[in-house]
């Protein structure tokens, strides 16, 4: 009986540790969401932090409710299709901040949002038009919150470069100078992630007109004009890091905020990058970021300047109706509403995407939010919401990477991504 | 020798004698009822995967999407695209260095810490504890200590330390081949902690008379580790060969949180590929049929494995 | 005698040059985490910090949820380790003392499911799981935990067992003892070094284990040391190197300061397991 005893014990300890027992968090008082560590109450940022747990906790008094967040795994197209796969599976959490690219996907699955925006006295139009567009489905209903939004362009220090270059030869040109002076060339995400592909990638790609995708989603980006400028913007790439005018090692980063760690150790004078970079470029640099600017991003010859868009969209699944305010209280007082935006939006260095926190007073819009602005609404771009997305923006990342690291010629490495991305699919002409 | 507690049962009838059962066998009283939970757990973990893995692969199954048809197009897929052969290489690189230098290395330090043991010196615990160390750090870690190490601006140590010496800067991560070398090294660092224990359990198996005898026989250094220690420790040598080997073959996420696989695909391994595969290109069938192959790379490393321990762990 | 001296600082220098290799990335680690951001780019790198920056860790602590990763692995790990008990010993028991028909057979097979890849058997399950809506599930989890670690736990005490004289048993069963009794009673005692081994053994593989909780769990507030440090990788809102660094070193001090409690207990019990077996 004794060693019954003991395993019952063992069991015991069992139940506790692997948590058998505790209350399952899908009860009826517990608003579960997903967000990204910097947007949630985890952030290592300290206003930040602050600022979202205060929050949270009106909200659950407010409501009774108790919040519980998830945080987004580190690779977003990663967490966004698991993410997709719980939403088409009905295991959602309750709300999500959802990436604004794949916005589309998510439609089916997520709440129609026009009551809550009345109830609010929240006014769509306010939001700048590229935001509507993601916010509004099909069926001409509300589905997202647009939240902030970003886009790419070059960051330089006036005080080492008078003019930003404005081709990408002009861009290689100031880049040998820097080189000849002992510093860094042209800094500028070259490994796998998806700050490559929107960075170093699309925008010289969209400038020569070409595109991912065509209308129905299909890829076309390795056919006929496309590849030649797809192949245009590798070969541009290719012969600046020959030349030693990129560094070899842009070839491991593959997102923007990894040039952070470049700036920091202050050899690198110009660089691609996106906007959400600011603050932390600012709190890098001290004092020295008096002297930096920032334009849009170079083009190759010929063509117009484009920079892709990025954004983060709050979508609500519950389809219990308390949880429902909860949540979009909560989402507006926080980051969505007019004040709610502002503050943070400021706080964090972010673009906002409402036209009234643009002109409220309160509104800090950082050093560069007139260019910010400006490049957004001349520029900006999406990318295409097809589900291909992902495996074409990780097969070009992967291949301009063994472009730069010198393993692969461009045409091998567009051409392998391309036989990769269409393998099994129909020739159609 | 004595057998290893690794390795399968002799052929042999083992000389333990099992105690005289009654003849009434009941079921009960055999050695079943003791076995159920393990066999339940076994068969839930192991064997209702492998037969969904095998069915996945022969789908074109998408993480995303619900719907999907049975095909074969995830091995044409697989065998002909560019990617597949290379990525087989560089696993086969790691995996072989990883294995041939953790072996070494942890045959050397067990040798010398057996060694100064013997000459009463004092230090071993603290080498002993110091390789022991990197075998408890989740590989995640470990990549991102790596990754520290192997910093290419002029702000990594490592870099510093070779240009003091007139060499560099290196680039450990952004030259392909470079990157191979620097993630198996790495691993090797990791891994050589494990092999060391096998091994240093294996030389306290080895008489002290024999070596002395040898020793007193006139053989030299050299000729007692190749005629008296070697094939005591032969068995522990094969046994950490094959386990190594697998757990090379199996693992990720060192390499992960290195390079990601990159620069390009220059450091994609099997198990990562297929982790990337199916997570991040969503593609279910093409990963499921590269699982495939490293399931099969698995099971003929264990037929190896079994053919050759059969024939040395026998006592003869 | 001259030999042995130069031996003996051959020996010396060769400890002096393992020890370096082995602890100076994780020196290295430390240095950083105790350094300012302006302290990690400086060049040269120092190799000591000038400022000790003791706040890094206070704010990794506080903003990052590096102490829930550490308190999930502590779960995920504690209930591997006595489940993989409860069931392998009983198993290993029956192997050694029972008779049995294909019983080489039998334990070959389980011999052969541990050399199949985590990678492998965890994506079907990432789908049942997913079906069963059970992701994140600790208590299912563990199993899988457990599964992976069974088969060499297994092996491992039945070698031990095999070497534990069989007269102790037929002792006890004179004196009126059943199987069960003797197992309990009379074996376990004495294989409590065996035990001990097993459960280091079980313990250290799966504190590191990574591919079953990174493809199970979908939740990053409910990951493992093991796999959540990959997440402080990379945030938006702050260089992280030192924070990462400094959470690093969080995250290995309690293997640490473990294996520098039960370093001696910990070869002991490993090698004499190893070679028992």
């Amino acid at each position: 009986m004794k060693t019954f005893t003991k395993y019952l014990l063992g069991i015991g300890v069992l139940v506790v540790l692997t948590g058998c027992a505790d209350v399952s968090a899908d009860e009826e008082d517990t608003l579960t969401w997903i967000t990204n560590t910097a947007d949630s109450p985890d952030s290592p940022d300290e206003d930040t932090n602050h600022y979202v747990n205060e929050n949270i906790e009106m909200i659950e008094n407010k409501y009774g409710l108790s919040m519980q967040h998830d945080i987004h795994t580190n690779n977003i197209d990663e967490a966004m299709a698991r993410l997709q796969e719980q939403a088409t599976t009905g295991r959602a959490p309750d709300m999500a901040l959802i990436d604004g690219f794949t916005f589309d996907r998510f439609v089916d699955d997520l709440q129609p949002l026009d009551e809550l925006f009345e109830e609010y006295e929240m006014d769509i139009n306010d939001f700048l038009p590229f935001a509507q567009d993601v916010m509004v489905g099909d069926d001409g209903h509300i589905y997202g919150i647009y939240f902030n939004t970003n886009i790419r362009n070059i960051f330089y220090d006036e005080t080492i470069i008078p003019e930003p270059p404005e081709t990408w030869d002009e861009a290689m040109t100031i880049s040998e100078e820097l080189v000849d002076q002992g510093y860094e060339g042209l800094a500028m995400p070259l490994g796998i992630d998806e700050g490559t592909a929107v960075t170093s990638l699309w925008p010289m790609f969209w400038g020569q007109g070409g595109e991912l995708v065509n209308e129905n989603g299909e890829r076309t980006f390795g056919k006929g004009d496309n590849y030649q400028y797809m192949l245009n913007v590798f070969e541009a790439i290719d012969q600046g890091v020959e030349q030693g005018l990129i560094p070899q090692r842009m070839a491991t980063l593959g997102k923007e905020n990894d040039l952070n760690a470049e700036v920091a150790a202050g050899q690198t004078p110009m660089f691609f990058g996106g906007s959400f970079q600011t603050g932390t470029v600012e709190d890098i640099l001290g004092p020295e970021f008096e002297n930096w600017e920032v334009a849009p991003l170079p083009t190759l010859e010929d063509s117009e300047s484009t920079s892709t868009i990025g954004g983060w969209v709050w979508g609500i699944f519950t389809e219990d109706e308390e949880k429902q305010h909860a949540a979009f209280e909560f989402l507006k007082n926080t980051f969505v509403g007019k004040e709610g935006m502002g503050q943070y939006t400021s706080m964090r260095g972010l673009q906002p995407v409402r036209e009234s926190v643009y002109e409220s007073e309160e509104f800090d819009q950082g050093p560069f939010g007139d260019e910010y602005l400006e490049i957004l609404e001349e520029e900006g771009r999406d990318r295409p919401a097809s589900l291909e997305y992902s495996s074409i923006s990780l097969q070009l990342q992967t291949a301009i990477s063994e472009v730069v690291s010198g393993r692969k010629s461009p045409e091998q490495a567009l051409d392998d991504a391309w036989e990769i991305a269409t393998f099994g699919e129909e020739e159609t002409e | 020798m004595s057998n290893t507690s690794f390795a399968p049962e002799p052929k042999k009838k083992s000389t333990i004698k099992t105690l005289r059962e009654k003849a009434n066998t009941r079921f009960r009283d055999t050695a079943y009822p003791w076995l159920i939970p393990l066999s339940i757990l076994l068969i839930a973990i192991f064997l209702y995967p492998i037969f969904e893995i095998i069915r996945i692969s022969f789908t074109d199954m998408n993480l995303v999407e619900q719907d999907f048809s049975y095909t074969f197009n995830s091995y044409i897929q697989l065998f002909s695209l560019p990617g597949f052969w290379p990525m087989l290489g560089t696993t086969g690189f790691f995996v072989f260095f990883s294995v041939a230098f953790q072996l070494l290395c942890g045959f050397v330090i067990a040798l010398l810490i057996v060694r100064g043991e013997g000459l009463k010196l004092r230090g071993t615990v603290i080498v002993r504890t110091s390789v022991l160390v990197a075998w408890a750090i989740p590989g995640v870690v470990i990549g991102v200590i790596f990754t520290m190490l192997y910093d290419e601006t002029s702000a990594g140590i490592l870099n510093h330390f070779l240009s003091q010496m007139g060499i560099g800067p290196v680039t450990f991560l952004s030259d392909p081949t470079l990157a191979l070398l620097s993630v198996t090294l790495a691993n090797i660092w990791r891994g050589t902690a494990f092999s060391m224990i096998l091994m240093y359990a294996g030389l306290q198996t080895v008489s002290k008379q024999l070596v002395e005898a040898a020793k007193i026989d006139g053989a030299g250094a050299f000729q007692r580790l190749r005629n008296v220690i070697l094939p005591t420790i032969t068995p522990i040598i094969l046994v950490n060969l094959i386990i190594i080997s697998i757990d090379t073959f199996n693992t990720f996420d060192m390499v992960m949180a290195l390079t990601q696989g990159g620069p390009g695909s220059s450091t994609e391994v099997i198990a990562l590929s297929i982790y990337n595969t199916i997570f991040q290109e969503f593609n279910l069938g093409v990963g499921a049929a590269t699982s495939i192959i490293l399931l099969l790379i698995n099971i003929s490393m264990t037929m190896i494995y079994l053919k050759v321990l059969g024939k040395k762990g026998d006592p003869s | 005698m001259r030999k042995e001296k130069w031996l003996k600082v051959a020996l010396y220098a060769s400890y002096i040059f393992i020890v370096l290799v082995f602890l100076f990335p994780l020196f290295w680690t430390l240095s950083i985490s105790l350094k300012t951001q302006q302290e990690i780019f400086e060049v040269p790198p120092s190799l000591i910090p000038t400022s000790f920056a003791f706040e890094n860790y206070l704010q990794v602590l506080e903003t990052t949820p590096i102490l829930t990763y550490l308190w999930n692995s502590f779960r995920l790990v504690g209930s591997t380790v006595i489940v993989t008990l409860l069931i392998a010993v009983p198993a290993a028991f029956a192997l050694s003392r029972y008779q049995m028909k294909h019983k080489s057979k039998f334990l070959v097979i389980i011999l052969m499911t541990q050399m199949i890849s985590a990678v492998v058997i965890t994506i079907p399950l990432y789908r049942l799981y997913a079906d069963l809506d059970m992701l994140n599930n600790f208590a299912l989890i563990v199993l899988v935990y457990v599964a992976v670690v069974l088969p060499f736990s297994t092996w491992f005490l039945k070698n031990y067992f095999d070497t534990l004289p069989v007269d102790l048993d037929e002792a006890a069963i004179i004196d009126g003892c059943t199987k069960r009794q003797v197992l309990t009673k009379i074996l376990l005692p004495v294989a409590k070094p065996g035990i001990i081994s097993v459960l280091i053994l079980v313990a250290v593989q799966s504190w590191s284990q990574f591919v079953i909780p990174f493809i199970l769990i979908d939740d990053a507030a409910l990951y493992p040391v093991s796999v959540g440090v990959i997440n402080l990788q990379e945030t938006e809102a702050a260089i992280t190197t030192h924070y990462l660094a400094a959470g690093s070193i969080l995250s290995i001090v309690p293997v640490i300061i473990l294996f520098l409690l039960l370093q001696r207990y910990i070869v002991g019990a490993l090698t004499t397991g190893a070679v028992k077996g």
